[in-house]
Parts: C-alpha cells; sequence; structure tokens
C-alpha cells in the first residue's frame, strides 16, 4: 500500500471513530428517557370522596378556604352528604357533567394513562373521560375555559409535571360541593413508586383559598385490565332516565 | 368480559370500588347505610347499564305486589365481581339484602343476595345466619 493510501486510510479511521464517538452522545442529548407510566390503575387511598381527606400537611386538617367561603361551603357540603332525596343533588358529575379535575382523579373508577410523543392522555372509566396532556409546549396561550382545563406537561427524570389552567369554574373539586374558580391553577407530578403510580397535585386559587395546598393519592396497577364504557345518560334515574329508549334495530 | 378481571389481586385492588359506587358520582345519603333491609321476590327487569345496573323484584305482600328497585354499581364494578348481562332472568327467584332508601321507597343498595335455590350471587360468600326482616310497602 503507498504512503498515500495509508494516510486516507489513518484519516478514514479517525473519522469514523471520531463519528462513532460523538453520535451516541448527540442522539442521548435528544432522546432523554421517558418514564413509563403506562398502564390501567386504581385508586387506593380512596378515603370517601372528599378531598379534605386526602390533603396532606392542611393547618388544622382544614382546606384553606377564604374567610368569605368557608362558611358558605361548610354549610353546603353538610348539606350535600346528608340531603337523602337524590332529586336535589346538585353536583355536575350526578347529571352526567364532567367532574372536576381533582374530583375525576380521585373518583373510584379505573384510570388508564396512554403516552404518545406529543401527548399524555388519561382517560377515565368514570364517564369515560378523556384528559389532553399536551407534552412540551412552550405555553398554555389563550385556552377556551373547559371543565378540565388546559393541560400542558413535560417530564422531569421519572415524573410527569403538568400545569393546568383555563378552568371555567363550573366543575366540583370533589363530591362535597368543592368549588375552583377561572383562576384555578393545578400543578400534577406522576411517578411511579414501587410499583404504584403516586399522584400529588398542588391547587391555587386566589378567589377561593388563602394559599396553596397539597392533595395526593396511590394508584394499584390493574395489569390486562380494559377500560369499561361508560355512558352516563343511558339509565341516569336521579334525572328520571332522560337517555332515550332506543330499541336495537332488529 | 375480560376473564383476567377474575384474578383474585384485580378482584382486591378493585375491591374499595364497591361501596365506594355509592359515592362516586352523587351523595351519599340516599341509603341508610347503618340499617339493612331483607326482601324475597321474583325478578322483573335486570338492567345492565351505567351509571348503575339495577335490579328490579316484585315482592308479593299482604296488600299487594310492591315493586322493588336494588341499586348496585357501575357495569365495570359489577363486571369484577362477577356479575353479566345475562346474571339474571325474568322470573328468578331472588332474596336480597341491602341498604335501604332514608326516604322510604322500596329501593335498596345492594350488599349481598341468593337465588332460589340458595346459590349466592358471584362475588360472595354464602350468608352466615341471616335475621329476615322483610317490608312491603
Amino acid at each position: 500500500m503507498s504512503i498515500d493510501s495509508r494516510k486516507a486510510l489513518v484519516v478514514a479511521a479517525i473519522v469514523a471513530f471520531g463519528l462513532v464517538a460523538v453520535l451516541p452522545c448527540a442522539s442521548a442529548q435528544t432522546t432523554a428517557r421517558i418514564p413509563d407510566l403506562s398502564g390501567v390503575y386504581n385508586i387506593r387511598t380512596f378515603r370517601g370522596g372528599p378531598l379534605e381527606t386526602m390533603a396532606v400537611d392542611l393547618p388544622g386538617g382544614k382546606i384553606p378556604l377564604l374567610p368569605t367561603e368557608e362558611p358558605r361551603y361548610r354549610a353546603f357540603a353538610k348539606k350535600q352528604m346528608s340531603n337523602p332525596d337524590p332529586a336535589d343533588d346538585q353536583s355536575p358529575s350526578a347529571h352526567c357533567l364532567p367532574p372536576g379535575l381533582t374530583f375525576l382523579m380521585t373518583a373510584p373508577y379505573p384510570i388508564e394513562i396512554i403516552q404518545t410523543p406529543t401527548k399524555v392522555l388519561t382517560f377515565h372509566e368514570f364517564g369515560n373521560f378523556v384528559r389532553q396532556i399536551f407534552l412540551n409546549r412552550s405555553g398554555h396561550g389563550d385556552p377556551d375555559p373547559t371543565w378540565l382545563g388546559h393541560s400542558i406537561g413535560h417530564y422531569e427524570g421519572d415524573t410527569l409535571v403538568v400545569d393546568t389552567v383555563g378552568f371555567n369554574g363550573k366543575a366540583w373539586l370533589d363530591l362535597t360541593g368543592l368549588r375552583g374558580t377561572d383562576v384555578l391553577h393545578t400543578v400534577e407530578r406522576f411517578r411511579k413508586v414501587n410499583g404504584e403510580l403516586e399522584w400529588t397535585v398542588t391547587i391555587e386559587d386566589k378567589k377561593m383559598f388563602t394559599q396553596p395546598f397539597v392533595v395526593q393519592a396511590m394508584y394499584r396497577p390493574l395489569p390486562d385490565f380494559d377500560i369499561n364504557e361508560y355512558v352516563c345518560l343511558e339509565n341516569n334515574t336521579m334525572l328520571g332516565s332522560p337517555g332515550m329508549k332506543i330499541a336495537p334495530a332488529r | 368480559m375480560n376473564p383476567i378481571t377474575r384474578r383474585p389481586a384485580i378482584a382486591a385492588a378493585l375491591a374499595v370500588l364497591w361501596m365506594s359506587a355509592l359515592q362516586a358520582h352523587h351523595g351519599l345519603a340516599t341509603f341508610d347505610t347503618t340499617k339493612s333491609v331483607t326482601i324475597e321476590g321474583s325478578v322483573s327487569e335486570w338492567q345492565w347499564t351505567n351509571p348503575h345496573v339495577y335490579l328490579y323484584v316484585d315482592v308479593a305482600g299482604a296488600q299487594g305486589t310492591a315493586k322493588w328497585r336494588i341499586e348496585f354499581g357501575s357495569i365495570g364494578n359489577m363486571r369484577v365481581r362477577g356479575f353479566s348481562r345475562t346474571s339474571f332472568k325474568i322470573g328468578d327467584k331472588v332474596r336480597v339484602t341491602g341498604s335501604p332508601r332514608r326516604d322510604g321507597f322500596t329501593e335498596m343498595f345492594f350488599r349481598q343476595g341468593s337465588l332460589g335455590d340458595g346459590q349466592p350471587f358471584p362475588g360472595q360468600q354464602p350468608a352466615a345466619s341471616e335475621q329476615p326482616s322483610t317490608t312491603s310497602r
């Protein structure tokens, strides 16, 4: 082999070695490891439903409502939880409207988490509601106010962090009638802990609470479980069963 | 129905759903969970629907036949317990115990039941001694 040919070979080898050395690093920078949160789960720490039972480190054990809101809420919650007449139940979800974000996440029905490269979906057996969590967006923009808000998320290590604003103020945060307003802001953290799903949410609403507070729940995985169809209006006796009685075609 | 949901681990994981189905999407107080009522009669309808599954039972009494409605959880809850859309036929004889409605309507939230031949409803152990307290309106 001539000297020129050997030099060419050496240069080629150096270039090739350099590419091999550099390329994995380049791909590692652009493809961070995404935690696998996918699967179906069921809440393990359901304590009857009131958000206050699932809150963490509450001063005095009570949700920090504004003094102008506290008496109204306590009286309403007492009536809501003790009134025997279902026709008096004013909860939107009893009328098949969406429960609030925290109510939906802590309802005792299975939840499926579905991860794609651009969004995470939480698919709920309760009402078959679906939350869209848009990944890696720069901001919320100006979303239309909705029952479950506008959610954007990103991964931090083993955790999915979700920021939600844009609520319409109509949904109940739990079955007692705890409300959030149109300035409700939640930050959720989803991660796996010893095989279970841990969900932590910080709730902030200057028109309702004196300070942010934290709620947490744990969920057991349900391997090979299919979320069932749930059509709330098909036979809701609280509404006098408004679903049309539709006979099969044949 | 996914037969996997019959696995004990899945059933245990979902066991919390049973009574919490009462509280899931509407108020707690419709049924008095501190009381118990038991009826015997024949099935007139089995509604395999959401948000609740319902069993309608005709109960014969001194003042005629009373129509009882027994409320269960959602279809999802019920599948886990081993029920299906074909669990009952019109005319099946049943004995059912549950939490009665507070306002006196002939309605209860299901706790346990058995068929006419003594076979328990799916997902339950046979009842130990029972004190029947049949009411009819």
